[in-house]
């Protein structure tokens, strides 16, 4: 079933129409949470809130990128979260679902492809990624994360942090010059990991 | 080349990779990339920090989130048309609120003869003492001109008594303008206490405001209940 008649159903309060989307993004709406919170169990509850506000004001919605749409949800719950946690800086896990013990698996990277050596070296770049992102202010790291990580155009990123295209060029420029300075660090411990599967990705962006 | 590189060369290579740089700039940076190692190297840094960026795991969802009606969490999605009279229901409000704004500030700036007319509480205080203090000025220059107005044709005294005190006061600077012009300056003179400062908004606009903002709100609030409620 094609994604403009479930949102077309779920405007009109088809909750299993609406749940078919919510299958569809959920990894998506998961992954940009979790690296702008970097911490599953906030990214986790930041997605439920994204999608129960989402079907809510599903009304809202009048075509475009329903994706940017529904990320747009997401950032707004994360930013919620951010805002809660300075005021308490420490905050208190809150038990989640009793689905809640899958969450003790890295299910990134269930990639049964890889070697145990492979998946260390995925760690590795994914934490020296990580705190990287969280080192960047919030604004700067939300469209890092919308375009080099979700692979969104200016635009769509534009319409999901509401924010003028010169804003969005020039805050992707200072935060990924900020990711070079910070992964320079880390540049020796990389490129093992790296080589893998960086080559033909450098080769590619450089045509 | 130099090596000195700024931001606007960084925004303008990380436009680059992406292809959202015009055929023109791309054109002039690529012949700076061709004559510039400093600005080369940079790029390279930049397009391999995104290539990283590009390689980074993707967390898949721990669980499933999809929603069950039981939740009392999940509430049904609203009409269109309530965000809409919500909107409508703070702008009316927001308007209300400038126009009690409105109705405190005219009055100070304005003369007194206003007051009796609207009577603002707490406005009507304060333009008492505003005007008076700022025709201060006025009633030294007063003795100054006294004997000027003694001067004057004796018709204007008894003319002067008959518009109250406080605004034939007000006005006397200009009627002395208008003294050579003789008596003639008479006949509006009585007429000019009838004048009132620009008029503060009316009660009626205020209270159509009121209304406008508790009907919106009211209709929003009924909407969304009826919404909830057929959903259940």
């Amino acid at each position: 079933m094609d994604e403009t008649a479930l949102i077309h159903d779920a405007q009109r309060g088809d909750l299993e129409a609406f749940n078919r989307l919510v299958l569809a993004y959920q990894d998506m709406l998961f992954n940009t949470a979790c690296r702008i919170l970097g911490d599953d169990d906030l990214a986790a509850d930041a997605t439920q809130e994204a999608f129960i506000s989402a079907f809510r004001s599903i009304g809202t919605f009048r075509g475009g990128s329903f994706r940017a749409w529904l990320l747009r949800t997401v950032t707004n719950a994360c930013y919620d979260e951010l805002r809660r946690r300075k005021r308490r800086p420490t905050v208190p896990l809150e038990p989640m679902t009793s689905e809640d013990e899958e969450m003790e698996t890295p299910r990134w990277m269930a990639d049964p492809s890889l070697t145990p050596e492979e998946q260390t070296e995925l760690v590795d770049l994914d934490e020296a990624i990580q705190d990287c992102l969280n080192a960047l202010p919030t604004d700067f790291r939300t469209v890092v994360i919308l375009v080099d990580i979700q692979g969104m155009d200016y635009e769509e990123a534009a319409r999901v942090v509401r924010t003028p295209l010169g804003t969005i060029k020039s805050r992707l420029a200072r935060a990924r010059l900020r990711m070079r300075e910070c992964l320079q660090g880390f540049w020796e411990l990389l490129p093992a990991a790296f080589r893998l599967r960086d080559d033909p990705l450098l080769a590619e962006s450089r045509v | 080349m130099n090596n000195k590189m700024t931001f606007r060369d960084v925004e303008k290579l990380s436009a680059y990779l992406d292809g959202q740089l015009s055929r023109a700039d791309a054109a002039r940076l690529e012949s700076r990339l061709a004559s510039d190692p400093g600005l080369r190297a940079v790029m390279d840094d930049l397009r391999r920090t995104r290539a990283v960026l590009r390689a980074a795991p993707k967390r898949r969802a721990p669980r499933n989130f999809t929603l069950r009606a039981e939740s009392r969490r999940v509430r049904p999605p609203l009409p269109r048309l309530v965000p809409a009279l919500r909107f409508a229901s703070v702008v009316a409000s927001l308007l209300l609120v400038f126009t009690f704004a409105t109705n405190f500030v005219v009055p100070l700036s304005a003369s007194r003869s206003a007051q009796p007319l609207y009577g603002m509480g707490g406005g009507g205080d304060v333009t008492d003492t505003g005007p008076m203090a700022l025709e201060a000025p006025a009633a030294t220059e007063e003795p100054y001109t006294a004997p000027a107005a003694t001067g004057e044709p004796e018709m204007a005294a008894p003319a002067e008594p008959a518009p109250t005190e406080d605004s034939a006061r007000t006005q006397e600077p200009a009627a002395k303008n208008l003294a050579p012009q003789g008596t003639q300056g008479l006949t509006p003179a009585p007429s000019l206490p009838e004048t009132s400062p620009p008029p503060p908004i009316p009660a009626a606009w205020q209270v159509g405001l009121l209304a406008a903002a508790v009907v919106l709100a009211t209709l929003a609030f009924l909407l969304r209940w009826l919404t909830d409620r057929r959903w259940r």
